[in-house]
């Protein structure tokens, strides 16, 4: 079941000299509980793409499909609540609300939707990302890979149609890396969750069902992975 | 380069980079220094204004001693604060057969040595001033009235005084001319009496002779002198200067006017003389020394330094804050700035500098921006309220002549500016040392001001909590309690604009109190119906009967409406029971300022609490009714001699004298003046001598229907004295009169003034009014409201105080705005990560405008934790202090103003904070993460 399709996405930034093509007539599609890897070197598009595919920035031309609904042809509110029931955002410096603990910011889409506080999912939430010991904690007062877990579940809460993830790894040490992209994986595996992800890690991407490879603002690969079933069972 | 240059050179780029705040501090600083302005420089200018004016109208004398012979004069002059002597003398009336106008048939001469020319301000209209013995000036009114005299005629003039006789049974009073006769008796004309004429049917049973005074003298008219401040129209006479030297006085009793040097005066000259000169005789050119702010009464001179004293402050608090917020705002800036200096070698004390730098450079032309505003504006203050110190100098002529000139003294210069660097100074210290203590490590990493633990337990103390709201009041609790530093600028700046307008508001009213009780000197019922009624009628004769058929006229005519007349105040006696614990606790202490060495209760109880007098005035039943309504009182006609007490009163030193001793000023105000219920019996006594000239004493009880104030008679009337007074039905002030008349067997009445509005384009109507102003001056006296005046000291200095203060407030408010806008829009600006994050979780505009909303009803709310108690405190002092130097009085707070200018200011945050939101959401979201914000 394809769950995003997007076509022709152009997106450019200056005019005249100054003029970048950061998206050059990109289209591709996404079915459901596909595990997608995005590639390239910087300037490459992947983000200025994730952020288009997220709804939080605009195509300069072309449309984005997530499960049927063209996002981009929404107002700024309704594109704002397609986003906190439809679009899960993890990024590299976790963008917590330094405000809010980890409760507080896990349940804060659901919350913005207007919906009833779910306890029973938070406590399973803080459960499955391992910071049960941390739930009043201030963002401040949490590792990286504390923060970057309580994104993520800020991300999953609310059961998003596309789970995507801009470098998550990108600030942590290797070994938390490691253990994010499981979660994400795990996430990926046991409740079907679609994930795009961006990487410069190739070890990251290999782990992926499908890897895109992107260069100056063009898909310049887009390939399935290949992987034993030992490996398969080992991931 | 060196170290310091760089960092102001860096300084200076940041400045420029965030324009916007440096141009709030800038306005910030310019405002502060323009209050400061305002106050020294507008102080010195509108004093002088008033100074110059009272200077016109009352002269350069400064006090004048009267009634002095030449033993006393030396004595005067040989005092060391004395500078400067002048002598005139008061030769009373000579006939003056030139004149033109037969209201005018005499001249009032008066004899000037040369300096009194000048300070009693005579202008010449022609000619010159009299220069040597035997010359004289005439009033130029004079020969506008088309008298045969001229320049170089010689006038000779033989002196007399004005006497009156009663020719009948019976007083005539001229109300007007504070002078009653009676009984066959002959009394000396006051001053400025008119001629007999001008009161029609007088002149069958009063006459008027001349008792020659012995003075003669042949005059040459060297000029003519334009009206002085105490020519009166109304009178017989026309003023006429001749000259006179000190040695050739023509009197034995004559005048001294002097200058003193202010400084060395002595607090009560009369002591000072021993006795020499009656203190009655000495008199205080007020006005003038006054505006000098060097008046005999120190109370005015009191209020003018403690105002100046409170704006200053009041400036200095609220651009203290102003400065210090907009610092504050820029401090995680300015630490990753000074914290990449640090690191490459800059010290505390330059990074201290950084602060210093900004503040003083923005000072340094801010100063003569804000020095030239103030100026202007002082200037056009002053042309606002010149109008109203005109009326207070009571010249509207004389005055239009006076030039209104800034004056700029080198002190109030030095004042603007010490004052302007000591707030800088004083709101950049606390920064400039809180930034300096940074390491640069903290400051790059931007960790300086992190406190886990703290942060930790508010989260804690929240959670429970926070749950239980929707998304928007969770954030809003979130940020304002885990972000407490950042909102305490709005939360400063709310307190202090709540606090300044607070305590503004109740020292303005305090003021304004204190001038209207230390001005009040008249002591008598001020009727309000004179400031809505156009027209007055005043009885002006023994018959009563003529005005109450007018009034009973003016009832029944179409066109004449809000009739209300009243029964003027007559005078009884009550029991000293009558009188409350209150009045008589207040009585017994007012009094013991007059004994230093103390007054026993028991020597007070038998001198003092002996008399209890009482006063009564009556009103038209409609009237009366309506006023027991106001009050609360029972209204039950059946009642027997029903009054209503005017409960509360006032005594000061100025209304209880005692053997005309000087003592500090004292006011008390009396809440309470009778212990009696509703429904008691109150003993009204009436004394007059009988037929056999014994003392008669008639006890009429009345019965208290209701207790009035000045707050719910207002309406009616405003009354601020010692005495008791009570209110009456119009019975009731008939069977007074029948009382007082049965006692001394005369017929006696009681005075009526009634007040009303007439439709003048109705012909029935304005044929009465002409009808009424013929018979004006005979049994009647009828005019327009608005020829009394109305304008009385008090109304005008309070009037004054208001628009300054107002004026104050609208200027600090601009402060106290500016403070909150910069507030909460650097607030949203720091915020412009989390809202980009708020955005990409998918909030509306709609959730973000709520959740901004919440967060300010919190800041709100904590503004008025801090402001209330704050405002309490400061009221508390401020009553206390005034309390303690001016007498006990209520002083209210005042709510209805607090309470608008605290929703204004409630209102403006909120709608701030709710622009600032909605610019935030519209940057963009793709810059935010662009920048690595999010």
């Amino acid at each position: 079941m394809e769950i995003l399709k997007c076509e022709n996405l152009t997106k450019i930034y200056g005019q005249g000299e100054n003029k970048t093509v950061a998206l050059d007539n990109v289209s591709f599609s996404v079915e459901k509980g596909e595990f997608v890897s995005i590639v390239g070197p910087s300037g490459s598009g992947k983000s200025t793409l994730l952020h288009i595919l997220g709804g939080v920035d605009k195509p300069g031309s072309g449309t984005v499909f997530v499960s049927g609904e063209n996002i981009h042809s929404l107002n700024e509110d309704k594109l704002a609540i397609f986003r906190r029931r439809h679009i899960g955002l993890v990024y590299q410096f976790y963008n917590l609300l330094p405000v809010l603990n980890v409760d507080q910011n896990i349940v804060l889409p659901h919350l913005l939707d207007g919906r009833k506080m779910d306890k029973e999912r938070l406590d399973q939430m803080v459960e499955y990302l391992g910071l049960s010991d941390r739930r009043t904690h201030l963002p401040n007062q949490l590792s990286g890979g504390q923060q970057q877990r309580v994104s993520i579940g800020r991300a999953l809460f609310t059961h998003p149609t596309l789970l995507l993830c801009d470098e998550p790894t990108g600030n942590l040490d290797r070994k938390t890396g490691e253990e994010i992209i499981k979660l994400l994986k795990d996430s990926n595996r046991k409740m079907q969750q679609t994930l795009i992800l961006i990487t410069h890690d190739e070890s990251i991407a290999l782990q992926s069902d499908r890897m895109i490879c992107m260069e100056d603002g063009k898909i310049v690969s887009d390939e399935r992975i290949r992987r034993s079933n030992t490996e398969s069972k080992e991931v | 380069m060196g170290n310091r240059k760089i960092v102001h050179q860096v300084t200076r780029q940041y400045m420029k980079k965030n324009l916007k705040r440096t141009l709030i501090s800038y306005i910030g600083i310019t405002l502060m220094v323009m209050l400061m302005t305002c106050v020294f420089v507008g102080k010195d200018t509108f004093l002088e204004y008033l100074s110059n004016m009272a200077e016109e109208h009352y002269g350069k004398w400064h006090i004048s001693f009267y009634d002095i012979d030449r033993d006393q004069l030396e004595t005067i002059k040989q005092k060391d604060y004395i500078n400067e002597t002048a002598i005139s003398e008061n030769l009373s009336y000579a006939e003056f057969p030139q004149t033109g106008n037969n209201a005018h048939p005499y001249i009032n001469l008066r004899c000037y040595s040369e300096s009194a020319f000048d300070w009693m301000n005579i202008k010449l209209a022609e000619g010159r001033l009299p220069e040597q013995d035997g010359e004289i000036v005439l009033s130029n009114t004079a020969l506008k009235e088309g008298a045969k005299v001229s320049v170089g005629d010689e006038i000779e003039i033989k002196c007399f005084r004005r006497y009156f006789t009663h020719l009948k049974k019976g007083t005539t009073v001229f109300p007007f001319n504070d002078f009653s006769i009676s009984d066959y008796e002959t009394k000396e004309a006051p001053d400025d009496f008119p001629v007999l004429d001008f009161f029609e049917d007088i002149s069958e049973y009063i006459v008027e002779n001349h008792k020659p005074t012995g003075f003669s003298k042949t005059y040459t008219v060297t000029g003519f002198i334009e009206a002085t401040s105490f020519e009166n129209e109304n009178s017989a006479a026309y003023p006429a200067i001749a000259y006179v030297d000190e040695s050739s006085i023509h009197s034995e009793k004559f005048n001294c006017s002097v200058r003193v040097d202010e400084k060395r005066l002595p607090p009560f000259i009369e002591e000072d003389f021993n006795g020499m000169v009656d203190g009655e005789k000495i008199v205080f050119n007020n006005q003038f020394l006054a505006f000098s702010a060097s008046s005999g009464q120190s109370v005015i001179n009191g209020i003018i330094i403690a105002a100046q004293v409170f704006f200053t402050l009041l400036i200095i608090f609220v651009s203290v804050i102003l400065i210090y917020n907009v610092f504050n705002l820029s401090y995680d800036e300015r630490c990753k700035y000074l914290g990449i200096l640090a690191s490459i070698g800059a010290t505390s004390k330059q990074k201290r500098s950084s602060v210093y730098y900004e503040a003083f450079s923005l000072l340094l032309s801010a100063l003569p921006v804000g020095f030239a505003i103030g100026l202007s504006i002082v200037f056009g203050g002053v042309r606002i309220l010149s109008p109203l110190a005109v009326k207070l100098i009571n010249s509207v002529i004389i005055t239009e002549n006076v030039p209104l000139k800034l004056k700029i003294t080198p002190f109030a210069v030095l004042l603007t500016a010490g004052f302007s660097v000591l707030t800088v100074l004083v709101s950049s210290m606390l920064p400039a040392r809180r930034i300096s203590k940074i390491g640069a490590i903290e400051s790059i990493r931007g960790n300086s001001d992190r406190n886990h633990t703290k942060a930790k337990k508010r989260s804690l103390v929240n959670q429970k909590f926070a749950f239980r709201l929707n998304a928007e009041g969770m954030l809003s609790i979130g940020f304002a309690s885990n972000q407490s530093k950042k909102t305490q600028g709005i939360v400063r700046a709310l307190a202090v604009f709540l606090i300044v307008l607070a305590v503004t508001a109740y020292g303005a009213q305090a003021v304004i109190q204190m001038i209207a009780y230390k001005l009040d000197n008249s002591y008598v019922v001020e009727f309000s119906a004179k400031d809505d009624r156009e027209y007055l009628i005043h009885q002006n004769s023994e018959d009563g009967s003529v005005i109450k058929n007018i009034i009973e006229e003016l009832s029944q005519t179409n066109g004449i409406t809000d009739l209300q007349y009243f029964y003027m105040e007559k005078f009884g006696r009550t029991d000293p029971d009558a009188y409350s614990n209150e009045y008589w606790e207040s009585f017994y202490q007012l009094i013991s300022s007059y004994y230093p060495e103390g007054l026993s209760r028991e020597d007070f109880e038998e001198n003092y609490k002996d008399f209890c007098s009482l006063e009564v005035i009556s009103a038209d039943p409609a009237t009366f009714q309506e006023m027991l309504e106001s009050v609360g009182g029972n209204t039950d006609e059946s009642l027997e001699n029903r009054c209503i007490v005017f409960s509360s009163a006032a005594m000061t030193t100025d209304s209880v004298n005692i053997d005309n001793k000087k003592v500090d000023y004292r006011f008390i105000q009396i809440n309470k003046i009778t212990d009696l219920e509703q429904g008691d019996t109150l003993p009204l006594y009436f004394t007059g001598l009988n037929d056999k000239n014994e003392i008669d004493e008639i006890c009429l009880d009345m019965t208290i229907a209701g207790f009035g104030t000045n707050e719910n008679l207002h309406k009616w009337f405003t009354f601020n004295n010692k005495n008791m007074i009570v209110i009456t039905e119009e019975k009731t002030a008939l069977e007074i009169n029948d009382i007082v008349g049965e006692i001394s067997e005369l017929e006696t009445t009681m005075w009526i003034s009634a007040f009303f509005n007439a439709d003048k384009n109705d012909p029935d109507v304005q044929s009465k009014l002409n009808d009424l102003e013929k018979m004006s001056g005979k049994d009647i006296f009828f005019t327009r409201t608005d020829n009394i005046s109305t304008s009385e000291m008090k109304d005008l200095i309070q009037e004054m105080i208001r628009i300054l203060m107002i004026a104050f407030m609208i200027f600090s408010s601009l402060i106290c705005f500016l403070n909150i806008y910069n507030s909460i829009s650097g607030l949203m600006v720091a915020r412009r990560p989390d809202f980009a994050v708020l955005r990409s979780v998918g909030m509306t505009l709609k959730q973000m405008l709520k959740m901004c909303r919440y967060e300010m009803y919190l800041i709100i709310f904590r503004s008025l934790v801090i402001a209330v108690p704050a405002t309490f405190i400061l009221c508390a002092v401020f009553k206390n202090f005034i309390m303690g130097r001016f007498g006990t009085f209520e002083l209210n707070f005042p709510m209805p103003i607090v309470l608008c200018t605290a929703l204004t200011a409630v209102a403006a945050a909120l709608g701030i904070a709710a622009a600032c939101c909605l610019r935030e959401n519209r940057s963009d979201l793709m810059n935010e993460i662009k920048k690595g914000s999010i």
